[in-house]
């Protein structure tokens, strides 16, 4: 991407552009596909940092060897500061996203795996594997790839729920669908996989995410979303009733 | 994370604001790098595709 505007776009994702420059740089991503493309990606990857955030702590060493770094008190030549505090980021974030990952490694808690898949998808970092509006195009891409069926609901027109995709995904060793719908502004991912393989666990909502499981017909469902936990239940009478 | 906007980074660190600004996008470019060869590597760890 080659584009004037190119150095803006992390100013307007922190929403720090001055009011007329914002106008102008909006005005600007109607026409250009590029620019708009990487405000999404850095809008989804702040907010999947911001969401592993919440879900782990750092140590409380490394808070204070990162405080000590980049203490205003102890000034040190500029470059031994922007280096110690770059270097004090990435430890930071390396902390985050190797607790994020060493988590799902240890995949008995097939929900918490299911939310690390839910993040990932948010992050935007992987193509889905298919993405279509059409359950008559999703369902069928599924087949020969899993050992059972299920029905995605058929959306009423002014249904608040778009059907975007789905994924391949794989818990405790076993395959299963994962749907991808929006509301409003939300994603919602709902995880379909075969009861024998993936057993009931009890669900409870976790910081900003919803979680809604259920059994089904040999079929066990799990909703995880940021969206209100009323659309998930929504969601979910709707699934019930396409599977009935 | 802690939500502060770059002026104010800039008064707490006593730094330039500019170098907020820059320190913040090589930042981000490393972020990103690492969790894209993340996920390159391992693929999704638990949930293999």
């Amino acid at each position: 991407m080659n584009c004037d505007w190119r150095e803006k776009i992390g100013l307007y994702v922190d929403g720090e552009l001055e009011p007329a420059v914002q106008q102008s740089f909006l005005a600007h991503l109607e026409s250009c596909a590029g620019c708009a493309s990487s405000v999404l990606e850095q809008q989804e990857l702040k907010k999947a940092v911001r969401m592993a955030g919440k879900r782990f702590t750092a140590p409380p060493e490394l808070y204070a060897q990162v405080r000590k770094q980049i203490s205003p008190a102890t000034h040190q030549p500029l470059a031994w500061l922007r280096w110690g505090l770059i270097t004090a980021c990435l430890m930071l974030f390396a902390a985050f996203a190797s607790a994020w990952f060493t988590r799902s490694h240890q995949g008995n808690n097939t929900v918490a795996q299911l939310m690390d898949q839910h993040v990932v998808m948010l992050a935007g970092l992987h193509p889905m594997d298919v993405i279509s509006e059409d359950k008559h195009t999703v369902k069928p891409w599924f087949q020969g790839k899993l050992p059972f069926t299920f029905n995605p609901p058929e959306l009423a027109k002014d249904s608040p729920f778009t059907l975007l995709g789905g994924n391949l995904v794989y818990a405790s060793q076993s395959p299963g669908a994962e749907l991808i719908y929006r509301v409003r502004l939300h994603k919602i991912s709902v995880f379909i996989f075969s009861a024998r393989d993936v057993h009931s666990e009890p669900v409870a909502d976790n910081h900003a995410f919803t979680v809604n499981g259920w059994q089904q017909n040999g079929l066990q469902y799990y909703i995880v979303t940021d969206a209100a936990r009323e659309d998930a239940e929504k969601l979910r009478t709707l699934l019930e009733e396409a599977n009935r | 994370m802690e939500e502060m906007r770059y002026q104010e980074i800039a008064e707490t660190l006593d730094i330039p604001i500019g170098t907020v600004m820059s320190r913040l996008a090589r930042a981000r470019k490393q972020v990103r790098a690492y969790i894209v060869s993340a996920l390159g590597q391992k693929k999704v760890v638990g949930i293999q595709r």
